[in-house]
């Protein structure tokens, strides 16, 4: 019985929005409301979950356990970044240059690290899979993309090379679309799931 | 000047990054606190910059009594929210968590089904358009290849996925088969499977490959303009 | 007949079957699941874990919501309860990490309801971490690859909605002797974790993943409604392209 209230909160939220989908025109107003607050309340979530973030890195301090010399430059950083982007707004300079330079060093090169890893972790393909369709496939489509992806065999369209390559460019596309409606079957299904009140992610299993 | 410092500061994180690559070490995981904490005093500003105050302050600041009555729902629901993260009131969380759960559902199913399965099915059918077949002469036969191609690989993708299998009164042991058919068209999905990942692989590999050269290129850069040399 | 209105006709059939095969399998038992090998090893991988006293970790992505891949990231928490068992919170050593505040809301409510059930407060702080190491892709990975050490994980199972940063967290998983599962990610994302993990479910075969191995109606329902409308997609696949060819459609 206790849970009985969030499931209708659940179910009547989703069936509006979704029969919103048809009913564009008479469900406007209510669609409007219902989307506004369902953003406030993920932002709300966001900011809850950024609090988690600091308060892990706040015990570890506390407890002064492994790693929190670390833990302590993230929350300083973390204030620093969220008292400047307040008092100062995000178009200042000086904050452009401070997110940009650090974002983009940071990504840029976790990046580049994936691309040594990647690198590596191809040598492993055959041993870790074995030779089944799939893999002979994955290995000969990742050999000549990536030929391809170097410009070497640039034909010109029209010729019957040209066509050959324009083919294989567009074979990926199939098996991507295979997987796209595959996936997205699963999801229509989990969505269902909790739209008929059979999954409740909110609790109360 | 100012291009210098904040370069200086850019090379420092980049190596210290990079310092990953000969393993975990200090260096690394100073640079990624230091990332985690900005990403995160970022992502804080832009929360509230962009949906706290918008969302929630602007009307209750500008907008009259009946605005003030309408934002008496959000509000409760996000004390609720708000509560719901002390383990006494735990129960409190599931009614906001309920509605957010019902609006991403909703998403997900209009995305599926909207953005997803009708656009993709339909682009699978389109390709057996006969005046898109002869719409270059002499190439037709390329154009219904195509459209065969499309047709028996997403087939067979999607039987790969089949997840029932042949049910007997002694099922002791689980079989691994799936119906005969599915089975044997899966074994083509795999294949298309393969090329597909494989040449999503390449993608992403080409693109952190630019990259890794990227951070090369800089790191010199910097270097030399450090030394006076650029 | 509009394409519009072919996708309500989609909704409405998915929807009848769902809750047709969930009422049916209260007191019907006609329906299997293939074996997953992926899943019986992440299910030894988990238990393995748990004998030698190492911690487990899960990470449900970075997205509770995806245009592109509707649903992975409810799905990731469809998934969670899954993992939660008696043996974590007396055990302990189950970390469940998210790039999302949204989704580690989420997990911390499931994880929480699933063990007020039961046993103490105090049990269930100790049992289950639900951590946010980063509120970005890129931020993410620098917190699971900055911590990853420290938590000496043994078995990793990655879920939701990710891209090929994932590499990144399985080869540090690997490295550190664990053990690999994913049920999850973006193209990228399977397509860079195909080369080095084993126990890998890639497309649809992601939605296996909750419930497995002592399936529920719920579970039960849900796979026999997704083999049914993959089959009439197949069917409409092909009728469809012969309707085109002969300028029916």
């Amino acid at each position: 019985m206790k849970k009985l209230p969030a499931i209708i909160v659940s179910v009547a939220i989703g069936l509006t929005v979704l029969a919103g989908y048809f009913f564009q025109a008479e469900l406007s107003t209510v669609l409007s409301l219902i989307v506004d607050w369902g953003i406030l309340l993920a932002g709300v979530a966001g900011l809850i979950g950024l609090g988690y973030l600091a308060q892990y890195h706040l015990t570890r301090l506390m407890k002064r356990e492994k790693g929190a010399f670390f833990s302590l430059i993230t929350l300083l950083v973390f204030l620093f970044t969220l008292v400047a982007g307040l008092t100062l707004t995000t178009q200042n300079p000086f904050y452009r240059n401070l997110i940009l330079n650090v974002q983009v060093s940071v990504e840029a090169s976790l990046l580049a690290v994936l691309a040594v890893t990647l690198m590596f972790a191809s040598l492993k393909l055959i041993r870790t899979r074995g030779w089944t369709p799939m893999s002979v496939g994955f290995l000969i489509s990742a050999l000549i993309s990536l030929v391809l992806n170097l410009g070497v065999g640039m034909t010109e369209s029209g010729t019957v090379l040209g066509e050959l390559v324009a083919f294989w460019r567009r074979l990926p596309i199939v098996g991507a679309r295979g997987i796209l409606l595959g996936m997205a079957i699963g999801g229509l299904i989990v969505g269902l799931r909790i739209l008929l009140g059979m999954h409740r992610p909110y609790g109360e299993e | 000047m100012n291009d210098l410092i904040w370069g200086v500061v850019g090379l420092l994180l980049t190596i210290m990054i990079l310092s990953y690559l000969i393993g975990d070490n200090v260096f690394f995981r100073f640079a990624a606190h230091i990332f985690i904490g900005l990403t995160a005093g970022f992502v804080a500003v832009m929360l509230i910059n962009q949906i706290l105050i918008p969302y929630f302050v602007t009307p209750i600041v500008t907008g009259g009594w009946q605005q003030w009555l309408w934002m008496l729902i959000p509000l409760g629901l996000i004390l609720l929210l708000v509560m719901g993260q002390w383990s006494k009131f735990a129960s409190a969380g599931s009614i906001p968590l309920a509605y957010l759960a019902g609006l991403t559902a909703a998403v997900a199913v209009g995305g599926a089904v909207f953005g997803t399965l009708i656009p993709q099915a339909r682009a699978v059918i389109e390709a057996f358009d006969p005046a898109g077949w002869y719409a270059v002469p002499g190439r037709s036969w390329l154009r219904v290849m195509d459209a065969l191609v499309m047709l028996v690989g997403v087939i067979g993708t999607l039987s790969y996925f089949h997840f029932g299998k042949r049910r007997s009164t002694d099922d002791v042991v689980e079989s691994p088969d799936p119906p005969r058919l599915m089975r044997a068209l899966g074994k083509i999905g795999q294949v298309f499977i393969g090329i597909t990942l494989g040449a999503v692989f390449a993608s992403v590999f080409s693109s952190a490959l630019i990259a890794l050269i990227d951070r090369v290129l800089f790191v010199g850069e910097i270097i030399l303009k450090l030394i006076g040399g650029g | 007949m509009t394409w519009t209105l072919i996708g309500w006709l989609v909704i409405g059939i998915a929807a009848v079957l769902l809750a047709a095969f969930w009422i049916l399998f209260r007191t019907h038992d006609f329906y299997a699941i293939r074996y997953s090998a992926a899943i019986q090893s992440l299910q030894c991988a988990q238990s393995g874990a748990i004998e030698r006293g190492r911690s487990r970790q899960l990470v449900l992505g970075n997205q509770l919501n995806g245009w592109t891949y509707p649903g992975l990231g409810l799905h990731a928490l469809a998934c969670l309860p899954g993992f939660l068992s008696q043996e974590s919170v007396v055990e302990g050593g189950l970390s469940v990490a998210s790039g999302d505040g949204e989704l580690v809301v989420f997990a911390r409510q499931i994880a929480r309801q699933y063990y007020q059930q039961g046993f103490s407060l105090g049990l269930h702080q100790v049992g289950v971490q639900t951590m946010l190491p980063g509120p970005t892709p890129w931020s993410l990975t620098a917190g699971l690859l900055s911590t990853h050490p420290q938590n000496n994980s043994g078995s990793t199972a990655l879920l939701g909605y990710f891209g090929a940063e994932a590499l990144l967290w399985s080869e540090a998983a690997l490295g550190n002797g664990g053990d690999v599962f994913s049920a999850g990610g973006t193209l990228a994302g399977q397509s860079v974790l195909f080369l080095n993990v084993r126990d890998l479910l890639i497309g649809e075969r992601v939605f296996m993943m909750p419930g497995k191995p002592d399936a529920n109606r719920v579970s039960l329902a849900g796979w026999l409604t997704e083999d049914v409308l993959r089959l009439f997609l197949i069917v409409g696949l092909v009728v469809g392209a012969i309707l085109k060819m002969v300028g029916v459609l």
